[in-house]
């Protein structure tokens, strides 16, 4: 083959080549390493349980309810069973699904090690802090304290320990969400506070 | 010729339209705020105008309802918080658009959309009552039943990655709003001798901790995220997108009207049956529908307020109420000395053509106060998290409480919020559940009723579909709605496209 029939050739096949496109980046598509996340394997057992605790009492119901006020396929139960049933299938189905599956913790070794993991997933600490902060806040109010100072108190807790700064000038902001639920609800709108 | 006269009134007394005015204005701003409904301020206002005149106390009533429905969506958007079950839908692509900094678009849209719905249901009122009436009056207990499978049907597309996630929190809210004592036999469920229990789990509870208490949660697992800048130079769309837009505004505004007028099914059902409708039928969004398509907050804007239309249809032309507001104002006009019913238009044209007139000048002032203070109203979105997060979940205690009165209601609030935040840590979705709560009262009852009926035959039942032209209209619709779900159909589909592309 001729030199010049050789890189005729050569051209061609370079032009048959699809050239690089550029990768537009919104485009990309995350993969995951890990179908699930960590502790979902358990979550699915803990809502499977929940849908057999609900279709027990549900079937419960069922029975309970005498035959003299109709039949029970149009009951107070019927819905019931119907949705806890539904309920349980597809829960089991997804626990026998993640059974093949894996989290991030499939990697660790020791049981002590993944429940602390899969702790620290399903609760980081903010989330831990500020549930606290709730059961306080609730506890206040259902012990009558004065829905201002729960509220107040609540508020300035939760705002500095989520920006960990600002501390003073968390309570112009404590100040102003205060005046703004106060001017709007109770003055503008008269509802009623806790 | 009268009825052009009879709605010229509302022109020839201003302060029918200061009064309107004023109503839509408050209506959009307790709509606003979870907890609070258009159902509430109405009733407070039946009291308030006791003493007034009847225009003028219908035309404050008619401006607070309109503003109501719309109201809704502005929490919607900005804190993922609904402000009325209405807004439920418009949440799911409203709120994502906030979060990619178009939050002043999507309260333009919601505004523009609202107040092109409610133009279009005032049409069908003003021009096909009778029609529409006759259509609702034949509704049975078979075909509510079905509507309400319809909106269930939604489940699958607010499933995300699989239909199983989206069919476990159905139940979950079907099973939740179970509870209580039940409405035909006064038999106690689940309620474990608790008697805040009797009276069932709220929805509205429900829905601000979902939503509310549980996306706060969600938020502060990372701090770092910084709040997104909003762009606030582009409001309301331009003629050229609305008009690209306009048949979905249509088709859900229809949607919106025939539901709205069917009793008991209120703006909340129309919203997220054209949401769905919209979903299925939109070939190309302008992105996946729950990540900030356009398409996900002009559906259901438009219908939830065509849906107001549509409820004073039942309530002008058989004395039925459409909706929970239009059971308050027929109450509102009996107190003035009138009787809804089949002889109101004839013997009171008057009153039937304000209403019109009244919604018609509510439609205006929608524009003017959902435009008003976008600007102002995206800057929350831009307070740091520290800051926003605990006046999310200080103003979802006030929203919880101001429903009964009741602190149990704030503790089930912040119980939805840590339910949600656990199955949003999982991926699971939390829409069907809220939509679960809404819809069982509806699927529960025309299911027994229907079963009652044909002697507690469910096959009985399911045979009476075919005795009736709307039902097997709806039952077509709802075997199609199934089956494009299927993972069948949808290998059926990909084939065909790649045989067509072949």
């Amino acid at each position: 083959m001729s030199d010049q029939n050789i890189n005729a050739q050569a051209q061609t096949e370079y032009e048959d080549l699809n050239p690089a496109l550029e990768v537009n980046t919104d485009d990309l598509i995350v993969v995951k390493e890990h179908s699930l996340e960590a502790g979902e394997k358990v979550f699915s057992i803990v809502l499977l349980a929940f849908g057999i605790i609900a279709l027990y009492l549900s079937i419960e119901l069922w029975f309970k309810i005498p035959l003299r006020r109709g039949p029970r396929i149009a009951s107070a139960a019927a819905v019931p069973v119907f949705v806890s049933g539904l309920w349980v299938l597809m829960a089991a189905w997804t626990v026998l699904e993640n059974f093949k599956l894996t989290t991030p913790l499939s990697n660790i070794s020791g049981i002590g090690r993944k429940i602390i993991e899969a702790i620290k997933y399903a609760l980081p600490l903010n989330v831990v802090i500020m549930l606290a902060a709730i059961v306080a806040y609730s506890a206040a109010l259902l012990m009558r304290v004065s829905f201002y100072i729960a509220t107040s108190v609540f508020l300035y807790f939760s705002m500095c320990y989520l920006t960990r700064k600002d501390f003073v000038k968390n309570i112009l902001w404590t100040a102003i969400v205060m005046a703004f639920i106060v001017v709007v609800f109770r003055l503008l709108f008269s509802v009623v506070f806790p | 010729m009268s009825a052009l006269y009879y709605m010229s009134v509302i022109f020839r007394e201003p302060w029918l339209i200061a009064l309107v005015a004023a109503g839509t204005c408050a209506g959009v701003y307790v709509g606003a705020i979870p907890g609070l409904s258009g159902t509430m301020a109405v009733s407070l206002l039946v009291s308030f105008t006791f003493g007034w005149e009847q225009h003028s106390a219908l035309a404050v009533m008619v401006g607070v309802f309109v503003g109501s429905v719309f109201g809704g969506s502005r929490s919607a958007i900005l804190l993922n918080i609904p402000g009325a079950p209405a807004a439920v839908a418009t949440a799911l692509d409203g709120y994502a658009l906030a979060k990619q900094g178009r939050a002043g678009e999507a309260m333009g849209l919601a505004t523009s959309q609202s107040v092109i719905g409610t133009l279009l249901g005032v049409l069908a009122l003003a021009t096909c009552a009778p029609l529409v009436a006759g259509i609702a009056r034949n509704f049975h207990s078979i075909d509510y039943l079905m509507l309400s499978l319809m909106g269930l049907m939604m489940v699958g597309s607010l499933s995300g990655r699989s239909v199983r996630f989206g069919l476990i929190a159905g139940c979950i809210g079907i099973f939740l709003g179970c509870v209580g004592v039940d409405g035909q036999t006064a038999v106690k469920r689940f309620t474990f001798n608790i008697v805040y229990l009797n009276s069932g789990v709220d929805y509205v509870v429900a829905m601000i901790g979902l939503f509310g208490a549980s996306e706060a949660l969600s938020q502060i697992t990372d701090m770092r995220a910084t709040p997104v800048k909003q762009k606030v130079d582009k409001i309301l769309p331009s003629w050229a997108e609305s008009l690209k837009y306009l048949g979905l505004t249509i088709k859900s505004s229809i949607i919106g009207v025939l539901v709205g007028a069917l009793p008991g099914a209120g703006g909340d059902i129309a919203a997220l049956l054209s949401y769905d409708q919209a979903k299925r039928s939109v070939k190309h969004p302008s992105a996946p529908f729950g990540k900030g398509a356009v398409e996900g907050i002009i559906a259901p804007e438009s219908a939830n307020n065509a849906a107001i239309g549509g409820a004073f249809i039942p309530m002008l032309t058989l004395g039925i109420p459409g909706d929970a507001v239009t059971a308050v104002l027929i109450s509102a006009l009996t107190i003035q000395g009138l009787r809804p019913g089949p002889n109101l238009i004839s013997q009171t044209p008057d009153l039937f053509w304000l209403i019109v007139a009244c919604l018609l000048v509510a439609s205006f002032f929608l524009l003017v106060f959902g435009l008003t203070g976008i600007k102002a109203f995206t800057k929350i979105v831009e307070v740091p998290k520290g800051i926003l997060m605990p006046t999310i979940l200080i103003l979802s205690v006030i929203g919880a409480f101001a429903i009964r009165n009741s602190v149990y209601d704030i503790l089930w609030m912040f119980g939805f919020g840590v339910i949600g935040y656990f199955l949003k840590r999982y991926n699971y979705p939390i829409a069907p559940i809220v939509l679960g709560v809404i819809l069982t009262r509806l699927c529960e009852e025309n299911y027994r009723r229907g079963v009652m009926l044909e002697g507690g035959s469910i096959l009985g039942m399911l045979g009476s579909i075919f005795t009736s032209y709307i039902s097997i209209v709806l039952f077509v619709l709802l075997v199609f709605l199934f089956v494009t779900q299927t993972e069948f159909y949808r290998h059926w589909k990909e084939r065909r496209h790649s045989k067509k592309s072949a």
